[in-house]
């Protein structure tokens, strides 16, 4: 019974934590791009991240798999890429990447323009992540 | 190696713009294309009058991970290079891709830039010379190569 428990704990929290994970990279992604106009954000992403077709007024393009069909049509395409979350002295960092992408004959050319790292606290006091600071890498 | 070069060239934004005359201090900065650090950060410098002073260069970088190479420098940087570096990415379909840094004057250089600036795109091999409303005319490196 204890050892059931255990495990169900476990997976509540994983599926917690994973949750909140998600909703960092949306409040990431509505500060990355609070100063542009465009409507649309096409993102590169690992598996296990989830991000829904609608934040705040972007509609999201996940363009990870089969990458070269979005492209094949335009000279180039911007798109962000949501990097793992790290962890550093409790303090959650997020690094987004913003790539110029193009084709050339069958190979996939990424650009790096620059990032960004977005880190997040956790309050007690409040049971939410808040936003800290935004470190910019401009290439 | 430091190559410093001053240069006077007619050049135009495109066929249809009318010429006009830059005057051009350059840089050149060789970097040994065995070492993939040396590839992945930038190189800067600052013109003062008749004097180019080098400045520290920036910190490794990784195209496919956000950590970037800028220079960063109390001081004015009026030139710095854009890194050569590549590297393999795989896609989560299992396809694979190359990063690298982007060439031209970044978003963020036409931002901060007074006046006129150089960059060095040591992947293209081609000089853009930007300001802050954007590039106004690229040399290819080879021109200043005998």
């Amino acid at each position: 019974m204890k050892c059931s428990l255990f495990i169900f704990s476990v997976v509540l929290m994983s599926f917690t934590f994973k949750s909140d994970n998600n909703l960092l990279y949306q409040k990431a992604l509505l500060n990355h791009f609070s100063k542009t106009n465009t409507d649309t954000i096409y993102i590169l992403k690992g598996f296990d991240i989830e991000i829904p077709s609608k934040v705040g007024k972007y509609t999201i393009i996940d363009i990870s798999d089969n990458t070269k069909s979005f492209i094949v049509n335009k000279p180039s395409l911007y798109a962000v890429k949501l990097m793992p979350i790290e962890m550093n002295n409790g303090i959650i960092e997020i690094t987004l990447i913003d790539y110029l992408i193009k084709i050339d004959g069958s190979e996939v050319l990424l650009y790096n323009n620059g990032s960004a790292v977005y880190s997040y606290k956790y309050e007690i006091r409040k049971k939410k992540y808040m936003f800290l600071r935004k470190e910019s890498h401009a290439i | 190696m430091i190559l410093i070069i001053k240069y006077k060239k007619r050049v135009r934004h495109n066929n249809e713009a009318p010429f006009f005359f830059v005057s051009i201090r350059v840089i050149m900065i060789t970097i040994s294309c065995r070492s993939t650090d040396a590839n992945n950060r930038e190189y800067g410098a600052k013109i003062d009058g008749n004097s180019t002073k080098e400045l520290k260069a920036g910190p490794v970088g990784d195209p496919a991970k956000g950590k970037n190479a800028t220079v960063t420098s109390t001081e004015r940087v009026d030139m710095h290079s854009h890194p050569s570096g590549k590297r393999k990415v795989k896609f989560p379909d299992g396809g694979t891709g190359t990063a690298s840094w982007v060439q031209p004057s970044s978003k963020q250089d036409m931002i901060t830039q007074v006046g006129q600036g150089y960059v060095l795109g040591m992947g293209t091999q081609i000089i853009y010379i930007y300001t802050n409303k954007g590039v106004v005319a690229i040399i290819p490196i080879s021109t200043f190569k005998k």
